[in-house]
């Protein structure tokens, strides 16, 4: 175990795969880490394997996700980086029409290990069209994989099993989550698809939260403790593949539940963890699904005009009030 | 000038095209499919010269208009013709159909219908080809309506500043068509630009503009750039100008030229009629056999041989593809992950 940041342990893992794989491409710019963030190791790694480095490429998502894509079909391992998730939607027909249906419709002649990483959520100081949570979209579909992060380890061995897998997988990251430190394993380190992490174990409500909200939720979670409120909080870490089994068997304890997530409101990930517990839960339930996510408009500049958006563990002990009493 | 064993193998490739093709529109008209309905007949000559050219580790990308480009790479045309007609033993389970096959063994990367896409892929694939560093290349076919979309520009783009070993080779089928969707024929391409390759030369990509139908042409620039490419001296760009085919029309493409009457080679004046024409000049299989004939390269009675040979290998592609089963419902719910 060593302590190291969010960032840190990201690269922690796409270095290990960059030395281990002579056929991995890594694409994208400085900004891989946050824009103010170094990592030696990473330039050390740009520097030794600079034939497998597309360095700063032109500001073509497009084009950027399809070298990925058909140097992954090609049987090359490539990682895109892309800045922010709001500029890779550029690239949304190659990820949904090429990536996405490639194996599927080549009847399982090609597989696409190619990874994209991104920013997602809100940016302070940016407009409308820089703060994007376009996950829930993405999952719209399928055939991509999504993974969303909370924890320095968990995004090491997430992102070692990306970079091992033959599947596309979009790697969503929240900008407060890449400094945050915590303890990570040494060496090879890998998660898999598919199963969620209870964060916190409680008999009285279910919070579902993924990303940079798990933390959100888990401050919730200790003042709800404090008034003797037992909350449970479940991240899913990947929502593609989404560990359902683990979201209804901590319903089915606690009947109570409220979605804590990034998306926007309409078709978002919380409606679908609404309507999941809804079809398969319904006689547990105790009260009505209670989502918080941002608002169907565009989420405006400016920390003050920002505040409806932002989901603070204030709102999560009032939305787990709310289903209680 | 072509060595007459490749010659006489690009103008068989050619005829085996052209017959599968008038076998396509025939099984279309008379078996019931759900298919996209796009031929490559007055092609022939671009697809068949280009993968006479390349190595069998070179990697393609293709689009909705691919059938002759996979059988000329040598793919199992009973297979292919299975796809096409969407049965359960085509090359891609019957999910890709006419405007998806893809056959990865003969280094086809993805067939995606998807107008522009495989501009993108094509220099993935080639990014891949040079950290292999054996000189292996992608060739990416696309249409002239593919540079209609903004991918391509962004990856020409790309593949001129990191010099990806890429051909980018647009088939441009809309030569001659003005009044195309009044006759409700697929319509011309709609650019601004009068040459398409004035697009990738003012990325400083190296660009040839050569008459699709005469194969000489087409192995004359193919290989001096595919050359250059294996040597570095990448990317590169043609555009191949081909005559539309008279029959070519939107969902429903029609045999208005005839199945193909080899006797057109020996006896030119044979031919007559409404699209005598284009018989006569941009007809890519009349006009390699006539080249071929007239050198002496070919008899008339290697020819009727090779017609025979390739009739016989259509044949058993037809009796394999319509043997071959759909796929069943459950098969669409599989393969969406690896």
């Amino acid at each position: 175990m060593a302590r190291m940041t969010f960032a840190a342990a990201m690269v922690d893992a796409v270095v290990a795969r960059m030395h281990d794989d002579p056929t991995m491409t890594l694409i994208g710019s400085a900004y891989l880490l946050g824009p103010t963030a170094e990592h030696p190791e990473l330039n050390a790694v740009r520097e030794r394997y600079a034939d497998r480095i597309i360095d700063e490429p032109p500001i073509a998502e497009s084009a950027v996700a399809g070298l990925a894509i058909g140097s992954a079909m090609s049987g090359c391992r490539a990682l895109a980086h892309f800045g922010l998730a709001a500029f890779a939607v550029e690239a949304w027909s190659q990820f949904i029409h090429e990536a996405g249906v490639a194996h599927h419709q080549s009847g399982g002649q090609i597989t696409v290990p190619a990874v994209f990483v991104m920013m997602h959520g809100i940016m302070p100081i940016e407009h409308s069209q820089h703060s994007r949570s376009p996950y829930a979209m993405l999952a719209n579909c399928p055939g991509i994989q999504i993974v969303l992060a909370s924890t320095p380890a968990d995004i090491k061995g997430l992102m070692t099993t990306a970079l091992r897998s033959d599947n596309p997988t979009v790697v969503m990251n929240h900008p407060l989550l890449m400094a945050m430190e915590g303890e990570v394993p040494d060496g090879d380190f890998s998660i898999p698809f598919g199963q969620a992490e209870v964060r916190r174990a409680g008999d009285d409500v279910t919070i579902v939260a993924t990303s940079h909200k798990v933390h959100v939720a888990l401050e919730a979670a200790e003042r709800l403790a404090a008034d003797g409120v037992s909350a449970e909080v479940v991240d899913p870490r990947t929502i593609v593949p989404l560990d359902r089994a683990a979201i209804l068997a901590s319903v089915c304890k606690t009947g109570r539940v409220v979605v804590v997530d990034d998306s926007p409101r309409t078709c978002g990930f919380g409606a679908e963890i609404g309507a999941l517990v809804a079809e398969s839960a319904f006689d547990d339930l105790k009260a009505a699904v209670v989502r918080l996510s941002p608002p169907d408009t565009p989420i405006p500049r400016g920390t003050v005009a920002q505040t409806p958006f932002r989901t603070t563990p204030e709102k999560v002990v009032g939305a787990v009030r709310s289903v209680l009493w | 000038m072509i060595d007459s064993v490749q010659a006489l193998a690009i103008f068989e490739s050619m005829l085996l095209i052209r017959r599968f093709e008038e076998t396509v529109i025939d099984l279309w008209a008379t078996v019931e499919t759900e298919s996209h309905r796009h031929v490559y007949i007055g092609q022939e000559a671009v697809g068949a010269t280009i993968m006479e050219l390349l190595r069998e580790d070179d990697l393609i990308l293709t689009t909705h208009r691919n059938h002759g480009h996979v059988l000329a790479r040598g793919a199992d045309p009973g297979r292919a013709l299975a796809e096409i007609l969407g049965r359960a033993n085509g090359f891609n389970k019957g999910r890709g159909g006419s405007a998806g096959l893809t056959v990865r063994e003969a280094g086809f990367l993805a067939t995606t219908g998807q107008v522009g896409g495989g501009i993108g892929l094509g220099i993935g694939a080639a990014q891949a080809q040079k950290i292999r560093g054996r000189g292996g290349i992608c060739v990416t076919f696309f249409g002239d309506g593919g540079l209609e979309e903004g991918i391509g520009f962004e990856a020409m783009n790309i593949a001129a500043l990191y010099r990806l070993p890429v051909l980018l080779v647009c088939e441009n089928n809309s030569v001659g068509v003005t009044t195309g969707r009044a006759q409700n024929e697929w319509s011309s391409s709609s650019m601004a630009a009068e040459t398409l390759g004035d697009i990738p030369r003012a990325l400083g990509i190296a660009t040839e503009v050569v008459a699709g139908e005469s194969v000489t042409d087409v192995h004359e620039a193919a290989s001096r750039l595919i050359g250059d490419l294996r040597e570095g001296r990448a990317p590169a760009f043609i555009e191949m100008r081909t005559r539309r085919w008279p029959g070519s029309r939107s969902f429903n493409p029609q045999l208005v030229t005839g199945v193909t009457n080899l006797d057109d080679i020996w006896e030119p004046v044979s031919v007559t009629g409404e699209y005598s024409d284009w018989i006569n000049r941009y007809d890519p299989v009349i006009g390699y056999g006539r080249d071929l004939f007239r050198q002496g390269r070919v008899s008339r009675s290697e020819i009727v041989a090779m017609n025979e040979r390739v009739g016989r290998t259509v044949e058993a592609a037809r009796e394999f593809a319509l043997a071959s089963p759909l796929p069943s419902a459950e098969s669409g719910l599989a393969g969406t992950f690896a």
